[in-house]
């Protein structure tokens, strides 16, 4: 069964385990008898291998770091450190199973009434529950460097489950020419077939040919080892594949999920060696287990008789075979049955030590207590109808068979086998095949050949005292279910609320049918009545992990037009959105010193860049920015914030005129897409606007030529007139620039002269050399962003997105003036106006630091020791001799020389508000 | 990231002078109804075409799609019941 070559070791709880090859972790620990595998959620309680499917959550334990594994479907691999959760100081001997003494105490739902009084002891509480209750504790460290990967696939025909049915629909719908993917979450394909040899007998050579027959087919994809949990809009299904998460897209989907077996609901069924039969199975089966000692099993049906077999073959004493039906449900041959009998309750603490078995209806009368170390249960299955139900199908209570199954199918849904209800297996293979079939035909949803009740309806039982577990995940007993409904909640989806019932790692795999019955019970309705809860994703437990990995070698990376001159300059690169930005050349101190007394040039391609052209263009601009431009003459340059209709800015830029009906717009790094597709939004509702926007941002560059000596180094290469009165501060002009049509805005970010030169982006790379060996006698040199953010900085040019966020609005920003609320209409204007009105909240101030220590971002703006701000931009500036900054401080704080308090290291120390450009604040450098 | 991002219903925008509580609403609340309805869906990753589509949000079910000014709106724009 595995490749493995020979035992391997383990330690749990440090403890040296061996494993045999293709054992689990959980059938080595039961090898070593080790049956306490993990202690409970709220009671602390002991707690074993119960469905050994991978289904319930005793078997979770941390390996090597990641909690919550279920080491019943988990191979040993040599080396792993698997420790037990949930216990202290152990799990022998865990002191806080002294909860288990104390459930009288703790009903359910005690923690909304007990601890919510007096409120300022919650978070104590809190804090206390968080500690003892809960399973595992995700390791930081080794968390933090794990990489997930994510994947995109298609097929015509995907088939969720490998069981018999499963694999019938995948090879009938390949045989109908389909691509199909076959998505099974064991190690190996066959589903309950591999576990249940005794009902296969016969049937071998057949299975075997099935299995080959599907790993053959060229056409079928097999996903082992792989979970579907979800299914979403479109045939979208989610599948978690150990690290990677695939989205898998389907054109048709054959949901072969089959059953989950129902746990019976007695006093102590959640003690160690009360199990599953399907899980013993898989013990014997695949595991190569033994279950030492005596043992009962109680059924209703054939199953139950296969698994007494089996355990007597592997050496068990089977004591009792107890069955609820009064004539056996199969031949017994010499095995012990209690026909029409029941199991009651058992005892046992750490592990079972008797079972009470009696008539069916009658508990005290005449039942009996037999010495035993194992309980088996084989009471049938419920339906793994949760994937179904996602998709939209609809499921109705199958009153004879008492299970959920489906009435109404999603569009490009179908079922087989024992999901469907169908647990014959010759059944399941016909129910695949059409399936498969019908699936490949890409014919609408619908049910297939539902094949009638096998079974007689089980026999209800009433069991009742207290702990009588219904959900082994958070520990919800039958009593406590009962107590909800007499509280009130008596709905079934407000009693899983209240209950925390279903809400655990088996996601409702183990206790809803228990939970619905009990609260049908309670309520005195039937089960169809009752119905059951929405079923949402994800159907199984999914690492956070894999939900937010991305794929890296998907990862978007734009690159400008300069960016291999940019490398071969020994660029250090940012990431900035997609975007691979210059940080520096090596030395931003340099590159700043150079832009204040010589000459810089910054790339600047990342900017978005709109061109609009049409009759209404101004009208547009005046609409969706709150200042004006209907008067922007041509050939000139006006900054603009954009607003949504809250008043919020959502982006700043400049807009230039560059012919009367052709205006050019750029936007931030960031917001590119942001600000198109708002604009465009808006030229929607309004079609009858004369506006044609055309995105020039990737066929565009650009770049910034700063300091005192750009006009003469633009000069040598540009053979217009660059004087003051011909190109001023804010003039937009087209220009040749080395030789190129360029657009060139007198625009300065960085508080000095300055040229915005936008060029094609094929010939950027020839424009920014020209530029370059023209400036070199000047001494120029390329500047990064953070140089530029310092020399932004002295000015106090906010930067979009850094020192604003989704509750700036212009006023508080620092830019009223850009507001003109007598302007008739525009976005935000609405807003804007109750907000000039309304006292004015946190202001976007200036402040200045002496030294040269600098609060990191966001450092925190106290006031009276309370937290009034923070500081969304520092940097020591060279020119001013200190650390200046941007923050947002109470409007009390916010006036020209008064003191705020920053956080620093620990330390408070004083910064003074500065109202005005901390550099040439009446910009004669920059109109120069 | 989607190919198509949704847009919000389509709504009226309030007159300038409309009444604060109008704006408000319409600047604040989001509807998220159960109903056949006109929606805003922007063609993200491709041609950057804002386009109406008439959805029933209960099925997910897309019912029509048109141009902006092809098709009026606002009368289609049913409120359903429970189920």
């Amino acid at each position: 069964m595995s490749s493995q070559e020979g035992p391997c070791t383990f330690t749990f709880d440090g403890r040296s385990i061996t494993a045999r090859p293709g054992q689990t972790i959980a059938g080595a620990l039961h090898q070593a008898g080790v049956h306490v595998v993990s202690r409970s959620f709220k009671y602390h309680r002991a707690r074993g291998l119960f469905c050994a499917t991978g289904r319930c959550p005793n078997c979770l334990c941390t390996v090597d770091g990641d909690p919550n594994v279920r080491t019943c479907v988990t191979p040993a691999r040599p080396d792993m450190a698997v420790r037990s959760q949930n216990a202290w100081p152990g799990l022998k001997w865990d002191v806080l199973s002294v909860f288990d003494r104390l459930h009288r105490f703790m009903p359910v739902g005690f923690y909304y009434r007990v601890m919510h009084k007096p409120r300022f002891l919650w978070p104590v509480f809190e804090a206390i529950v968080r500690r003892i209750a809960g399973l595992g504790r995700v390791d930081r460290q080794s968390g933090g460097r794990r990489r997930y990967d994510r994947q995109t696939l298609h097929s015509d025909v995907v088939v969720i489950g490998g069981g018999w049915a499963g694999m019938h629909a995948a090879i009938e719908a390949s045989r109908g020419g389909c691509d199909v993917t076959l998505v099974d979450d064991r190690e190996e394909l066959g589903g309950h077939a591999l576990f249940d040899p005794v009902s296969w007998v016969e049937r071998e050579a057949e299975f075997l040919s099935t299995v080959q027959a599907v790993l053959d087919d060229p056409r079928i994809r097999v996903l082992n080892r792989a979970t579907a949990f979800g299914c979403y809009e479109d045939r979208l299904v989610a599948v978690q594949a150990g690290d990677r998460m695939i989205r898998l897209r389907a054109g048709q989907v054959v949901v072969a999920t089959g059953g989950w077996e129902k746990p019976l609901v007695f006093p102590g069924n959640d003690r160690p060696g009360v199990m599953l039969a399907s899980g013993v199975q898989q013990m014997l089966w695949r595991d190569g287990c033994q279950f030492p000692g005596d043992a009962v099993v109680v059924t209703d049906n054939a199953s139950g008789y296969h698994v007494a077999h089996a355990l007597r073959a592997s050496g068990t004493r089977v004591v009792a075979v107890v069955d609820h039906n009064e004539t056996p449900a199969a031949d017994p041959g010499d095995l012990p049955v209690r026909a029409g009998q029941t199991i009651h309750s058992v005892s046992g603490r750490r592990h079972v030590t008797s079972a009470v078995v009696g008539p069916l209806d009658d508990e005290a009368a005449s039942s009996e207590s037999i010495r035993c170390r194992w309980v088996v249960q084989a009471v049938g299955f419920t339906t793994a109808s949760g994937l179904l139900a996602q998709a939209g199908c609809r499921l109705v209570h199958d009153e004879s068979r008492d299970l959920f199954r489906v009435e109404h199918f999603a569009d490009g849904f179908r079922a087989a086998g024992a999901v469907n209800g169908t647990f014959d297996i010759d059944a399941c293979a016909r129910e695949g095949r059409l399936a498969g079939e019908v699936a490949a035909a890409g014919e609408g949803g619908g049910a297939i050949d539902i094949t009638p009740s096998e079974t007689s309806p089980p026999v209800r039982r009433t069991p009742q005292g207290k702990k009588a577990f219904v959900c082994l995940c958070e520990d919800v007993t039958e009593k406590d279910l009962f107590d909800a409904v007499a509280e009130g909640f008596s709905n079934i989806e407000t009693l899983k609320r209240y209950s925390t019932v279903c809400m655990g790692p088996c996601q409702g795999k183990m206790c809803q049918a228990g939970s619905i019955d009990a609260c049908a019970r309670a309520n005195g309705k039937t089960v169809a009545e009752t119905g059951r809860t929405t079923a949402r994703p994800p159907d199984q437990p999914v690492p956070l992990g894999v939900l937010a990995g991305r794929a890296p070698h998907r990862h978007l990376v734009r690159r400008t037009a300069l960016h291999d001159w940019h490398t071969e300059a020994g660029a250090v690169f940012l990431d900035s959105g997609a975007w691979k930005r210059p940080e520096s050349y090596g030395d931003p101190s340099a590159e700043y010193q150079v832009v204040r007394e010589g000459v810089g040039l910054i790339d600047v391609s990342t900017l978005g860049k709109l061109e609009l052209r049409g009759r209404d263009v101004a009208e547009f601009l005046e609409f969706v920015y709150p200042n004006r431009f209907a008067k922007l003459k041509v050939g000139r340059v006006r900054y603009g914030v954009v607003c949504d209709e809250a008043g919020i800015i959502l982006d700043d830029g400049t807009i230039a005129r560059l012919e009367d009906d052709r205006w050019f717009l750029t936007t931030t790094t960031g917001n590119a897409d942001g600000v198109d597709s708002w604009f465009r939004w808006w030229l929607a509702t309004r079609p009858e606007w004369d506006v044609r926007l055309t995105n020039v941002s990737g066929a565009t560059a650009a770049m910034n030529l700063a300091g005192p000596m750009s006009r003469q180094v633009l000069s040598t290469v540009c053979d217009g007139d660059l004087s003051t009165e011909a190109v001023p501060y804010l003039a937009a002009s087209q220009l040749t620039v080395a030789g190129v049509p360029a657009i060139v805005l007198r625009i300065g970010f960085v508080g000095e002269l300055g040229y915005e030169i936008h060029v094609p982006s094929h010939l950027a790379e020839h424009v920014w050399r020209e530029l370059m060996a023209a400036g070199a006698e000047s001494g120029i040199r390329p500047f990064g962003i953070e140089a530029q953010r310092r020399l932004r900085l002295d000015k106090q040019h906010l930067l979009s997105g850094q020192d604003t966020d989704a509750l700036s609005n212009p006023f508080d920003a620092g830019l009223p003036w850009i507001v003109k609320l007598d302007k008739p209409d525009f976005v935000g204007r609405s807003a804007l106006q109750r907000t000039q009105g309304r006292d004015r909240g946190q202001q976007l101030v200036g402040f200045r630091l002496e030294g040269d220590r600098v609060p990191p971002e966001p450092s925190l703006v106290l006031v009276d020791g309370r937290l009034e701000g923070r500081v969304t931009s520092a940097r020591y500036s060279p020119v001013v001799g200190a650390t200046v900054g941007l923050a947002w401080v109470p409007a009390e704080s916010a006036e020209n020389g008064q003191q705020i308090t920053i956080q620093l290291d620990g330390q408070l120390v004083h910064a003074v508000v500065q109202r005005e450009p901390f550099y040439d604040p009446e910009g004669a450098r920059l109109k120069s | 990231m989607g190919e198509f991002h949704f847009g919000g219903p389509v709504r009226e925008r309030p007159e300038p002078d409309a009444l604060t509580d109008e704006w408000v609403a319409y600047t604040y609340d989001q509807p998220n109804r159960r109903a056949v309805q006109w929606e805003w869906w922007f063609h993200r990753a491709a041609c950057r075409q804002w386009f109406l589509v008439r959805r029933d949000t209960r099925t997910n079910q897309v019912l029509e799609s048109a141009m902006p000014g092809e098709v009026a709106t606002g009368t289609h724009d049913s409120e359903a019941g429970d189920e």
